[in-house]
Formats: C-alpha cells, sequence, structure tokens
C-alpha cells in the first residue's frame, strides 16, 4: 500500500460520523475493561500450569516440614483379601517384620510412614524425599521424570521407587520396584510383595496445618480390590531436632524382651 | 453540538482511553511480576543463589588428605585397633552389627550422596546404612547437651559466606564408625566445621572438613574431597543390612568370632 494512501485512511478515520465513532469507541473502551479483568485469571492459568507440570512453588503445595501423627490420625479400613491369603502366610509375614525390628533392618514402606517420631519432608526442585527417624532408606520420590525406570534392570527396594506429579494442590505419587525385605505387613491387612502397587495422594489441608496422605495399594497376588486407608499428619514446628533412632542388633536385652513372652504380672 | 465542539469531546476521550490504556497496561505488568515475583518467592527467600542438590560422587582422585597429628592417647587407641586387626579381628563392631555408621564414614565413600535443599534445611544421603543428615539452615543454634541426645551424625547448622556453606556440627555420640580419614575419630567431644563450595561451573562440590577435639587431636585436621555430579536422571540406590546373617561379618573379612562390643572406643 502506498505511504500516502495510508497516511490519508488514518488521518480521515476519526473524521466518520460522531455517533459511528463513539460506538467504536464504547466498544474498544469494553475491550480495555475485559483485557483488565482478564489478566489476573490469565496469570492465575499460568501459575496453575507451571504447578501441573511438576513442580509447585505456591504455599499451597509446599509439603516441606516436620509432620506427626497423633492418636487420631489414622483412618484405616479391613482390607479384601484374595481368598488364597491364608492365616499361616500372614503369620510367616509377621514374624519377618519381627525379624526386621530384632535385626535392626531398614523397615521399608509403608511401615515408615508410620513413624512415632515427626517425618521430616523437603521439597527439591526436582525431587521430594521423606525421612523418617525409624530405621529406614530415605523416600524419593522425583518430580523431575514422568515414567520408572526400566523394571528389569531395576533393583528392588523397601521404598519401589517413587515418581510424582501435581494436580492442582495435590501431589499424585506412583510407586513400583518393592521387594519382599523389611516390614512387610500394610495398615488394615495384607502386605507388600515384589508386585504391589502403590498410588498416594498428599494435600495440605486446615489452612497447611495438616497434611492429609492417601494411600492405595494394589497387587494382584494379594487383593481382592484395591486397598486405600488415609493419615493426616499434625504440622511440627520448624524448630524440631531430628533424632536419630539408633539400634544396635548385638543388643542383647532388647533382644530378649523383643524374642521373649512376658511373664504374667502375679 | 458543532464540529469544533465534536472534536474537542472527541479528542478528549482519545486522550482519556489513551492513558486509560497505558494505566491498563501497567496495571497488567505490575500484577504479572508481582505473580511472578511470588511464585518464586520461596527461591527468592534462599540466602544464596548457591543450591547443592543433586548426586554427587567421588572419584579415586577425589581424596585430599593429609595425616592428622594426634593426642598420645589418640595414637595409643589407634595402635590397639591396629593390634585387634592384626589378631584377626573384625574391628568395625557397627558394620557387623548393622550399626548405623555415621559421620564421617558416610561421606567418604563410593556410592554418590545425595543433596536435597531447601530454604531451611539442607539433607544428605547416603547409601550406607545410615541416618540421613539433616543441616538446618533457618538460623537455629545448637540443642544443649540435655535438649538432645547424641548421634553418629551430630547435630549441625550452617551459615553462607558468599557462595560457600559452613557447616557446623556438635553433639555427636562416639557410635557407628568414628573413623576420620587420616587418623583420629569421632567422639563426643568432636567439633566438625565443613565448607561447602561449588567449582566448575557446578560440576564438582568441594567439602572441607577441619576436626577438633582435645583429646584426639593436637591441632584440628583438616582434609577435603571434591566430588563430581551425576547426570540428572540418577536415582538412589537402597542398602541392605541384616546383622542375623552371617554374610556381612563374612564379607568383611572376619577370621574369628565377631565382636560381642564394640571396642573402636
Amino acid at each position: 500500500m502506498p505511504h500516502d494512501r495510508r497516511k490519508h485512511m488514518i488521518r480521515s478515520a476519526p473524521r466518520g460520523s460522531a455517533s459511528a465513532c463513539f460506538s467504536e469507541r464504547l466498544v474498544l473502551a469494553l475491550i480495555l475493561i475485559m483485557s483488565m479483568l482478564m489478566l489476573p485469571i490469565a496469570a492465575r492459568a499460568q501459575s496453575s500450569t507451571t504447578s501441573s507440570a511438576g513442580q509447585s512453588n505456591s504455599e499451597t503445595s509446599n509439603l516441606t516440614g516436620f509432620w506427626a501423627l497423633r492418636f487420631d490420625s489414622e483412618n484405616i479400613p479391613k482390607a479384601s483379601l484374595l481368598p488364597g491369603i491364608t492365616a499361616k502366610e500372614i503369620e510367616a509375614h509377621q514374624q519377618k517384620d519381627l525379624h526386621t525390628i530384632r535385626w535392626c533392618q531398614y523397615v521399608g514402606m509403608p511401615f515408615l510412614m508410620e513413624s512415632h517420631a515427626p517425618l521430616d519432608i523437603l521439597q527439591g526442585d526436582t525431587q521430594i524425599v521423606i525421612i523418617s527417624e525409624t530405621p529406614s532408606a530415605v523416600r524419593h520420590i522425583y518430580t523431575d521424570r514422568t515414567s520408572h525406570p526400566d523394571m528389569t534392570t531395576f533393583d528392588p527396594g523397601r521404598n519401589g521407587n517413587s515418581i510424582a506429579h501435581w494436580e492442582g494442590d495435590t501431589l499424585i505419587v506412583d510407586t513400583v520396584g518393592f521387594n519382599d525385605q523389611g516390614y512387610t505387613s500394610l495398615p488394615g491387612g495384607g502386605f507388600r510383595t515384589p508386585t504391589s502397587h502403590l498410588k498416594e495422594r498428599y494435600r495440605l489441608i486446615q489452612d497447611g496445618k495438616q497434611l492429609e496422605v492417601t494411600f492405595t495399594w494394589d497387587d494382584p497376588k494379594v487383593f481382592a480390590k484395591p486397598h486405600t486407608y488415609s493419615y493426616r499428619y499434625y504440622r511440627v514446628p520448624r524448630s524440631y531436632n531430628a533424632e536419630e533412632d539408633f539400634c544396635d542388633s548385638n543388643d542383647q536385652d532388647r533382644a530378649h524382651f523383643l524374642t521373649s513372652v512376658p511373664a504374667p504380672v502375679k | 453540538m458543532n464540529r469544533d465542539s465534536k472534536f474537542k469531546v472527541s479528542r478528549w476521550f482519545d486522550l482519556t482511553m489513551c492513558l486509560f490504556f497505558v494505566l491498563t497496561t501497567v496495571a497488567a505488568t505490575a500484577s504479572l511480576h508481582a505473580q511472578s515475583t511470588q511464585s518464586s518467592s520461596a527461591a527468592a527467600a534462599k540466602p544464596s543463589a548457591t543450591d547443592f542438590s543433586g548426586f554427587w560422587e567421588l572419584a579415586y582422585n577425589s581424596r585430599h588428605i593429609t595425616p592428622a597429628d594426634l593426642t598420645a592417647a589418640a595414637i595409643a587407641r589407634d595402635k590397639r585397633m591396629a593390634d585387634e586387626r592384626t589378631a584377626g579381628r573384625v574391628v568395625v563392631y557397627a558394620s557387623r552389627w548393622c550399626n548405623f555408621l555415621g559421620m564421617p564414614f558416610i561421606m567418604g565413600q563410593s556410592p554418590p550422596i545425595n543433596i536435597v535443599q531447601t530454604n531451611d534445611e539442607l539433607a544428605i544421603f547416603s547409601e550406607q546404612n545410615s541416618a540421613p543428615r539433616h543441616i538446618y539452615l533457618d538460623g537455629r543454634t545448637h540443642p544443649g547437651q540435655t535438649e538432645f541426645i547424641p548421634t553418629t551424625n551430630g547435630h549441625s547448622i550452617a551459615h553462607w559466606e558468599g557462595d560457600e556453606l559452613v557447616v557446623d556440627t556438635t553433639n555427636f555420640s562416639a557410635k557407628g564408625h568414628p573413623e576420620i580419614p587420616g587418623g583420629g575419630f569421632r567422639g563426643i567431644h568432636s567439633h566438625l566445621v565443613e565448607r561447602f563450595k561449588l567449582l566448575d561451573d557446578r560440576q564438582h562440590l568441594q567439602i572441607t572438613f577441619t576436626w577438633d577435639d582435645p583429646t584426639v587431636f593436637v591441632k584440628p585436621h583438616t582434609y577435603y574431597f571434591v566430588y563430581h555430579k551425576m547426570p540428572p536422571d540418577t536415582y538412589a540406590f537402597e542398602d541392605s543390612c541384616d546383622a542375623g546373617d552371617a554374610a556381612p561379618y563374612e564379607h568383611s573379612g572376619g577370621v574369628s568370632d565377631p565382636p560381642d562390643q564394640d571396642i573402636s572406643k
């Protein structure tokens, strides 16, 4: 378009009829007002997108802190076990659990989440870690990856391999790669095995004073249907100093206490 | 209204709209900036931009250790341990009985250490049989002796000196694997100062350890390790130790009955 013609059009545009010009400006004003109203919504949407990508910086989804169970923290229904799970098999797992405690082995999932001492949760940029004072490896929950390692080469562990993503303010954790070592009995019945699959949902409630964790275990060799239970942890003051649950398997007095039958009180 | 009056009204309207548009744009930009600032406030609150998070591994040339200047009592203790070894006894009680190994053993082994850092705390995890290290960055002080039961990792607080993190640890126990590289051992009187520093565009982490203990060292004992950054898709393995199984003892070279008491003290 020739330059002169463009100048002419620009110059001539405001010279239309006054009412038409006013209507156009009214529309323009409305568009501007709508834009101003929409911008904060757009900004919030942008923030949500960041959260759903696996990282969240907002206060409502920062799980960092010390968290403790209380007397009213557990909601554990009875698990529906497969008919083939016998009392003898359950007893064998309980004996193995006792062996784990007696010999100071790492307890693993889910026992470490039931620690009497506060859990320390640290939310880093690429992983969230859960530290229990009960003898156990730390739980590493990776938020920077969307798939588990190749299970044909993965060395299974008591805590398995955990990956997670955010759905709004809820952290969804997916864990596979378990072994059958450590303390394997599950709250409500059943036990952890190499074929176990755990899904967890972490959500801050009560204005961040509590952390609700819902566990759903699935295992084609153990459960008739997925077994779900829930804990509510209470936030402990940040000034808490984590302690160390030192365990000596050669402590004979401790070993005797754990393995003997207590004498009745006379 | 004549044509000139209409034109003046029109000009005023244009100016108003123009001002409105500018204010809207400024407000919107400020709103977005505030949102951005708020969402990154956690990172901004860090006293330093240095983030040590990641998996770090020692290599064959990572350990820079000089001999410690030991007290007579510490020399006598080391000789006693050497005699036990010569007699064929496994002297590391903690390894035999799956005790937590603790500091400084966990910082000097071949499996990588994993560091996770938040605003208030830096935690270090070892794949050895050990409790994690909790290093508090929130300005707290060490607890008194009646408030904290001594541990194999002690109680650690830290502060920033530029991009270096200076970690101060006390409240140690003598349990676990107390041997210190270069000589000497950790005990209830030990005091450890560490300096964490990133090198080579964050590809290396240097930690300088300085141990002090009047019952063990004639003067503070310093050495340093240089860790190599591992790939971002690295994941942690899990240690497994069963003291009810004879394997750990046999694996550690035991040729006589395992020790039934900790002879390292």
